[in-house]
C-alpha cells in the first residue's frame, strides 16, 4: 500500500472520531479547551504508535487465541508508561484529563487499529498507521474543542478572542454543548462526504473486539422481526 | 458532614443518588458513551445491555478493591492498577459468560450477547477506578458502583424512548442517524442539570 | 500438549515484560512526580500567606470536619489551612492563609466541579478579593446571587478555618 496514504488516511478520509465514529468518550469529555484536546491526542497518539510496533512485531509470535489478553497487557502498560511521565513532567495536562488518562486503554480506537491493521501489516506500516490515526484524534479533538472554547468561554488555548468575552454561550463547554458540537460536526462531515460517515462506521466495527458480539445482536434481531 | 465521613446509612443514600442522577455517568461524564449510542435503539435491548453492565460493574468492584487495598498498596505497586483492572475485568466478564452459559442458560440467552461488548465499555474500567480515586470504603464502592450501574439503566431506557419516537420524525439527510442522536442526547443531558445540588440539600 | 503451553508461555511473557518495564519507569519518574506535589503544595501555601519562609504540619484534634490539614509558618507569619467545602457539584477543595494578627492573607480554590459559568465564579477575583484583610467575623463578605450554595459553602469554610485558627493558637 501507497505509505503516504497509509499516513493520510488516519487525518481525513478515515478520521476515527469524525468518520470511523471510534473514541468517542474521551473526544467528548476532553474536548471542552484547545489545549486539553492537544494534550489527549498526543497521549493517545504516542500509545498508538507504541502499540501498533509492539503488536505488529509481535504479530508472528502472539497466538491468535490469547492476542486479545495480550494486546489489551501491552495498551495497558504503555498506556501507564505515558500516564506516569504525564504526571511526573506536565501535570498540569494530568489534573486536565483525570480519570480520561488510564481510559485511553479501553479507547476503541487503539484496539480497533491493533485488530484492524497491526496484526497484518509491517512494523514500518504499522508506525505510520498510528501516527496518521492518532494526528487524526488529535485534529478531530482539536476541531471540537476550538469550536467549544472559542464560543463556550470566548477564548483559545486560554486566550482572550477580542469580542467574544461578553458573549459567552456557557452550555458550549458543559455535557450538552459537548453532545450538540459532536452531532453537528458529524452532520457537516457527512454532508461533505456524502453519507461516508455512516458507511465507513460499519468498517470500523470490523476492527472492534467487541464486533463479533455486535453482529450477533444485529443477527438476533433480524430474527426476532422475521418472527414477528 | 459527619456522616459522610463515617459512611452511615444517609451518607450511602447520598452516594448513590449522586451516582445516579447528579454525575450521571453517561449524560454528564461521558462515559460508556459507545454502547449507549450502539444499543439504545430497542428498549429489550437497552435493558439487557444496563442489567449486564450494573452486574459486572458490581463484581468489577467486588474483585478490584481487595486488589488494590491489599495487594497494590502494602506492596508498593500502585502503578500497576490500570494493567490488573483492565485484566481482571476482561478475565471476569469471560468468567461470568462460561458459567452463566453453563449453569443459568435463561439468563445467558437473556444477557450473554452483551457480555463481551463491557471488556471495552470504559464505564467500567472507570468505576473501579474512581472508587479507588474516591477513597471510598468497601460498602461506598459497591453502592456507588451500584449507583453508577443505574444511572447507566436510567439514561439507556429513557434515551430509547427518546429514540423510538425519533425513527418517526424526518430528519435532514446530513443529520440522520448518528449527529440527530447526538443532538437528543444533547437535550436528554440538559434535563440531568436540574438534579444537581438537590441531593445533599434533600438528606442534608 | 503444545497447543496449550504456547499461548499460555507468551501471554506470561508479555504479562512478565510489561510489569518489568513499568517497575523501571516508576522508579524514574516517582521521585520526579513527588516532588513537584511537593513543590506545588509549597507554593500553594507560600500564595496564600506570602511572609511565610517554610511550614511545618500540625496535628490538631477536634478540628471542624472541613479543615483537611494545618500548617504553621516556621517563621511565625500565621498559619495555613487546606479546606474541603460541599458546593453545588461536588467537594471544593480550597486553602487559605491567617496571618499572626487573625487576619486573612489570602485565599484560593485548588479545585472544584461547580458548574461553569455559575459556580465557578467562586474562583474569580471578584469573589475572591473580599477575603484578605478580614478578621473572623467576615463582615462584609457576600455569597454571589445566581451561585448562593457554592460561595456560602466556601464562606462557612472560611468560618471553619478560623475556629481551626483558634484551636492552633491553643496548641502553642
Amino acid at each position: 500500500m501507497n505509505r503516504l496514504k497509509v499516513l493520510t488516511n488516519g487525518l481525513i478520509r478515515e478520521n476515527p472520531v469524525l468518520v470511523l465514529i471510534l473514541g468517542t468518550c474521551p473526544s467528548l469529555a476532553v474536548s471542552t479547551q484547545a489545549s486539553n484536546a492537544i494534550g489527549m491526542g498526543l497521549a493517545a497518539t504516542v500509545v498508538l504508535l507504541c502499540s501498533n510496533v509492539a503488536i505488529s512485531a509481535l504479530r508472528k509470535i502472539i497466538p491468535d487465541n490469547v492476542r486479545i489478553p495480550c494486546y489489551i497487557v501491552l495498551i495497558a502498560g504503555f498506556v501507564t508508561v505515558v500516564q506516569m511521565l504525564v504526571k511526573a513532567y506536565a501535570p498540569a495536562i494530568d489534573e486536565q484529563l483525570g480519570i480520561f488518562l488510564p481510559l485511553i486503554v479501553v479507547n476503541c480506537i487503539i484496539l480497533g487499529r491493533a485488530e484492524m491493521f497491526a496484526n497484518k501489516n509491517t512494523v514500518f506500516a504499522s508506525a505510520l498507521d498510528g501516527i496518521g490515526m492518532g494526528l487524526g484524534f488529535t485534529l478531530a479533538l482539536l476541531a471540537m474543542a476550538s469550536i467549544r472554547e472559542v464560543f463556550g468561554s470566548g477564548t483559545w488555548f486560554g486566550l482572550a478572542v477580542p469580542g467574544l468575552a461578553g458573549h459567552k454561550v456557557s452550555i458550549l463547554v458543559l455535557a450538552p454543548g459537548g453532545f450538540f458540537v459532536y452531532g453537528v460536526l458529524i452532520a457537516l462531515v457527512n454532508k461533505l462526504t456524502k453519507g461516508k460517515a455512516g458507511k465507513n462506521a460499519e468498517q470500523g466495527c470490523a476492527g472492534c473486539p467487541a464486533a463479533a458480539a455486535c453482529g450477533r445482536l444485529g443477527a438476533a434481531d433480524e430474527a426476532k422481526e422475521r418472527e414477528a | 458532614m459527619e456522616s459522610l465521613l463515617h459512611f452511615d446509612f444517609k451518607g450511602l443514600v447520598i452516594i448513590l443518588m449522586s451516582a445516579v442522577l447528579v454525575n450521571n455517568y453517561v449524560l454528564q461524564r461521558f462515559l460508556g458513551i459507545c454502547s449507549f449510542l450502539g444499543v439504545s435503539k430497542k428498549l429489550d435491548q437497552a435493558t439487557g445491555m444496563s442489567l449486564a453492565v450494573i452486574f459486572v460493574m458490581l463484581l468489577a468492584t467486588a474483585v478490584t478493591w481487595p486488589i488494590q487495598y491489599y495487594l497494590l498498596e502494602p506492596y508498593g505497586l500502585g502503578y500497576m492498577q490500570t494493567v490488573l483492572f483492565i485484566l481482571v475485568i476482561a478475565a471476569l466478564v469471560q468468567l461470568v459468560e462460561i458459567v452463566i452459559k453453563k449453569y443459568i442458560p435463561a439468563l445467558y440467552s437473556a444477557l450473554g450477547v452483551y457480555l463481551p461488548l463491557i471488556t471495552t465499555n470504559c464505564a467500567v474500567l472507570a468505576v473501579a477506578i474512581l472508587n479507588v480515586d474516591s477513597r471510598y470504603d468497601f460498602l461506598a464502592s459497591m453502592v456507588n458502583s451500584l449507583g453508577s450501574g443505574l444511572g447507566y439503566f436510567l439514561a439507556m431506557v429513557l434515551f430509547s424512548g427518546v429514540r423510538a419516537r425519533m425513527e418517526d420524525g424526518e430528519t435532514p439527510a446530513a443529520f440522520q442517524d448518528l449527529p440527530i442522536t447526538l443532538i437528543a442526547a444533547s437535550i436528554v443531558s440538559i434535563a440531568f442539570f436540574g438534579f444537581a445540588g438537590v441531593i445533599d440539600k434533600l438528606f442534608a | 500438549m503444545r497447543d496449550y503451553f504456547k499461548p499460555i508461555a507468551v501471554l506470561a511473557v508479555i504479562c512478565l515484560v510489561i510489569s518489568l518495564a513499568l517497575a523501571v519507569t516508576n522508579a524514574k519518574t516517582a521521585p520526579v512526580i513527588e516532588e513537584a506535589a511537593g513543590r506545588k503544595a509549597e507554593q500553594a501555601r507560600k500564595e496564600v500567606l506570602p511572609e511565610a519562609d517554610a511550614f511545618t504540619q500540625l496535628t490538631l484534634s477536634g478540628l471542624p470536619a472541613s479543615v483537611t490539614a494545618v500548617y504553621r509558618a516556621d517563621n511565625g507569619a500565621g498559619c495555613v489551612f487546606m479546606l474541603t467545602a460541599k458546593g453545588y457539584g461536588g467537594d471544593i477543595e480550597l486553602i487559605c492563609g491567617i496571618d499572626g494578627t487573625g487576619k486573612l492573607t489570602g485565599c484560593a480554590v485548588l479545585s472544584h466541579s461547580e458548574t461553569q459559568g455559575l459556580g465557578s465564579r467562586v474562583t474569580l477575583p471578584d469573589f475572591q478579593e473580599q477575603f484578605p484583610g478580614q478578621d473572623s467575623a467576615l463582615s462584609g463578605v457576600d455569597a454571589i446571587s445566581g451561585a448562593t450554595i457554592s460561595s456560602r459553602a466556601y464562606i462557612d469554610a472560611v468560618r471553619d478555618a478560623f475556629t481551626a485558627f483558634e484551636l492552633a493558637g491553643e496548641a502553642v
